[in-house]
């Protein structure tokens, strides 16, 4: 790609931010959408909550990801200066790329928006300007100066790769840090409608402004974001190196969009991993501020949601421990480990079977009414004691696929080496046995020190035993003989599909997991402040939310197509061309 | 290259159409609608309230949610199965009423949390109309016990209940201070007669099929008509209509309302009142008339 100079390529950014503001504000100034006595206004054959729920989703998606991929990059960067690995600098250089590109399509989407809401929800917005006005100029500003250090980034890497290397990582630095000021503010926003604070309960007008920020949601979701964005920006990292990876010829750009591919996908699982310990603390959070709220959310009318959500992320794990144990081919010696593979399809099988096991099986008054509302067997798979036991179980059969295809190609030469071995394997066995004994003592202790402490304790297992593998293995596998160096490149395509199908999955759980997070408010704007008295006040099917959640993740990934392509068409242009 | 870009695409939608048949065809269809006030006429049958109850429990209420039907390991709270016959026994060694202690438990949540349970259920009376709550207690009692809860005798019992956990209006009057605009007392005017005075459940401001009551923009013209017969100023009246509703209740309807002094301050009625007036007149209510509004408080406190 012909690069551009670094002032041209900040102007470029900040013209383009100026630009698409100037439309917003110049519409609002226009047609004062803010004037009128109407609380609401109807967008047309879809209806204005359909609209925006898909612009915003829409904005939320490509937002995740020009906040999760920058993390990503600039880790890769920093890992690459300090082990002088090439291959990491290119990676993180064609991430810088990605997110890039990534930032005008947000922009868009977002003036969008921002023109939507005032129109179609005058009252609302009018409401929500009063009480955090000012928060979105501080949003604008932290905007224009994201835009700069973005530029910044971007267009000095090969000028500052050899000398400046160390500013040049700090850059992306203070890229991410924009990004998380950014995240912050929004993040407020949305705590404030669902958890509101700082106004008059009746009235609603503003007593404490620093109140409305700092709700009880705030900073745990804004948490629980920054993961998922992680998450979300290595998948799509992931899955734009699969996708070249399927498409290249080249055996040497199939082995590092393969190795691309491995590396994104294994950081977007590690965080995976610590999501639900977040959406816990979320969850916690919730309930702190509204018991009703935190139980409509989590086991009233979104309970089966919960069911569809397992569904989605055991399925994350099964597209994620298939991509590994193909992987297992591609590693010399990698054979050996073949019979472990049956045994983790099953820990893996099992516990997503019962993890969306639902608790509660009828689906209507009359049903409960007829059948009762637990199934005699089922309903006791269904409660948290089994759903958290099976939830480890299946995330710690996958980490152990991913623990075997680290050490595949290897063999220990330490002298401790068979103890060490049976060490790992009595950590392995002591931890599922201790994992289920949790489970199973759970059932007979009250509701809150299973809650309080044992969930704590099972969680914790989980991860301690991660370390303690990883540090095991370290020493166990230190000046260990290799048996051949991973054949990068020599994949199947289908693994490459496994590991699009972890994006597209998590992309459509963002939007399910959006929808419930915004419908726990249920039929307020700001709950139990400002009513929603349009007639779209009231939660829709299952069915209906899954429609919009496929809408919305199609476009996505049509857009996102649409960038790749531009990016490889660039690539293209021959020496001394001009850039697109 | 082609090949692999359609191959793309189609797992792309194939995984979204295959999450959408699973929305569609393996979860309940349902909608979650606003909750809607249930109309529990005086004198209604044992019965025909223990149904109503039951579709609280399941419905509006919520209840399920956290209390089994029937006991289970490591259930949230207790179960519903023979809930009226433990509080039965429970009351054997307290000094109050089963009636009583069901209005409590519903009402102040907090105060009987049975051992091993956590105190996480949200006050009842934030979500149910006093009528809604005795069919609620209804349906408690009848699981084990003789049901001696009925509508609307048990009111006195339930409002007791409630009283002593009311709190005093959260709404500075502060708020409402001399000076204030008459666009500022409206406003604050119509948050009171849609939330806390929660005038809007009985008279909405669009027709409503389900509702008997005369709707927002009617109540001016009420207000007058009925003036003019007993030859009172409007205002006075008003006021009068606000604070001692069962003085005069219109032909036909039931004598429901509740004196608005119950829920709201003196300033907060005189915003509703002008909220009111504007709705189909010129507005001539404002903190001036605070002493019209002092006098009929103190008739109706009187009576």
């Amino acid at each position: 790609m012909a690069e551009l100079s670094t002032t041209k390529g900040i102007s470029k950014g900040v013209i383009k931010l100026t630009v698409l503001l100037g439309i917003s504000f110049a519409v609002i100034l226009l047609f004062k959408p803010f004037a009128t006595e109407e609380a609401y206004r109807a967008f047309p054959v879809i209806g204005s909550r359909v609209w925006v729920w898909i612009i915003a989703q829409l904005h939320l998606n490509f937002a995740a990801f020009v906040l999760g991929v920058p993390i990503f990059a600039v880790a890769m960067e920093f890992i690459g200066w300090r082990k002088s690995d090439e291959r990491l600098d290119k990676i993180a250089h064609d991430f810088a790329k990605l997110f890039t590109v990534g930032y005008t399509i947000t922009a868009i989407l977002g003036t969008v928006l921002l023109i939507s809401l005032p129109f179609l929800y005058p009252k609302f917005m009018d409401h929500l300007m009063k009480i955090l006005g000012p928060t979105w100029w501080l949003y604008c500003v932290v905007m224009y100066v994201e835009t700069v250090i973005v530029a910044l980034y971007y267009y000095s890497w090969d000028r500052m790769k050899e000398n400046s290397k160390g500013k040049h990582v700090f850059l992306g630095l203070l890229v991410n840090l924009a990004g998380t000021a950014l995240l912050l503010i929004t993040s407020s926003w949305v705590g404030y409608m669902t958890t509101p604070g700082g106004v008059n309960e009746t009235t609603g007008e503003l007593v404490n402004r620093w109140d409305a920020i700092k709700t009880y949601m705030w900073l745990p979701l804004s948490l629980h974001r920054l993961m998922a964005n992680v998450v979300f920006g290595a998948s799509i990292g992931a899955a734009y190196a699969a996708y070249r990876f399927i498409t290249s010829t080249d055996p040497e750009d199939k082995a590092y969009y393969d190795w691309m591919g491995y590396t994104a996908a294994m950081i977007s699982i590690a965080f995976y991993f610590i999501l639900p310990g977040i959406g816990y603390l979320l969850g916690v959070e919730i309930y702190a501020f509204n018991e009703q709220m935190g139980i409509q959310l989590m086991g009233g009318f979104f309970a089966w949601l919960w069911v569809m959500q397992a569904i989605l992320m055991g399925l994350i794990l099964f597209f994620i421990n298939y991509y590994l144990w193909i992987s297992l081919n591609k590693m010399p010696g990698g054979d050996r480990y073949f019979k472990y593979v049956k045994l983790l399809y099953i820990f893996t099988l099992l516990g997503w079977a019962i993890w969306m096991t639902p608790h509660s099986v009828a689906v209507s008054l009359e049903e409960a009414r007829r059948i009762g509302t637990y199934h005699p067997i089922l309903g006791n798979l269904g409660v948290m004691a089994s759903k958290n036991t099976a939830t480890i179980v299946a995330m710690l059969a996958t980490f152990y696929s991913y623990a075997i295809f680290r050490i595949a190609n290897k063999e220990p030469t330490v002298p401790w080496a068979k103890t060490g071995s049976m060490v790992k394997a009595a950590v392995m066995i002591a931890s599922f046995v201790g994992i289920l004994y949790i489970g199973w003592y759970s059932y007979i202790v009250p509701a809150e020190f299973r809650v309080k402490v044992l969930s704590t304790i099972q969680f914790g297992l989980f991860f301690g035993v991660m370390i303690a593998t990883m540090v095991i293995d370290k020493y166990l596998y230190k000046d260990a003989r290799v048996i051949g160096e991973p054949d990068w490149g020599k994949m199947p395509d289908r693994s490459q599909y496994s590991l699009i199908g972890v994006t597209v999955t998590f992309t459509w759980l963002m939007s399910l997991l959006g929808y419930m997070r915004s419908g726990g408010r249920q039929y307020w704007h700001v709950y139990g402040i400002v009513k929603d008295t349009s007639p779209d006040a009231f939660l829709p099917t299952h069915g209906f939310a899954s429609v919009v959640a496929s809408i919305t993740t199609v476009l996505f990934f049509f857009v996102v197509a649409a960038v790749f392509w531009g990016m490889i068409k660039t690539e293209k242009v021959p020496e001394g061309g001009k850039a697109s | 290259m082609k090949s692999g870009f359609s191959k793309l695409v189609l797992l792309i939608i194939g995984l979204s159409v295959f999450y959408t048949y699973v929305g569609l065809y393996f979860l309940p269809q349902s909608e979650s609608l606003p909750p809607v006030v249930i109309e529990i006429k005086e004198g209604i049958d044992q019965d025909e309230l223990l149904k109503i109850g039951e579709d609280i429990l399941f419905g509006k209420g919520q209840c399920m949610v956290c209390h089994p039907n029937k006991p289970e390991p490591g259930m949230r709270s207790p179960a519903i199965a023979g809930i009226g016959a433990v509080m039965y026994e429970r009351v054997q060694s307290m000094d109050i009423t089963e009636e009583e202690y069901i209005f409590q438990a519903l009402v102040d949540t907090k105060a009987y949390i049975p051992e091993g349970f956590s105190p996480i259920m949200p006050p009842s009376q934030k979500l149910l109309t006093e009528g809604e709550l005795i069919a609620v207690a209804a349906l408690l009692q009848s699981k084990g016990s003789d049901v001696t809860i009925s509508f609307p005798e048990s009111l006195p019992a339930l409002r007791k209940s409630m009283g002593s956990t009311e709190k005093k209006p959260v709404v500075a009057s502060a708020k409402i201070s001399k000076g204030i605009s008459q666009a500022e007392l409206l406003k604050i005017g119509k948050d009171m007669y849609d939330d806390k005075g929660a005038c809007i459940d009985c008279h909405p401001a669009e027709p409503d099929p389900d509702v008997e009551f005369p709707i927002l923009t009617a109540l001016l013209g009420e207000v007058e008509k009925h003036a003019e017969e007993k030859g009172k100023d409007t205002e006075e009246f008003l006021f009068e209509a606000l604070v001692n509703p069962g003085a005069y209740v219109a032909e036909g309807m039931d004598d429901i309302m509740p004196a608005t002094q119950e829920s709201l301050s003196p300033e907060e009625i005189i915003a509703v009142s002008a909220y009111i007036q504007s709705k189909g007149g010129k507005v001539t209510i404002s903190l001036d008339s605070l002493p019209t509004l002092t006098k009929e408080l103190e008739k109706a406190g009187g009576q």
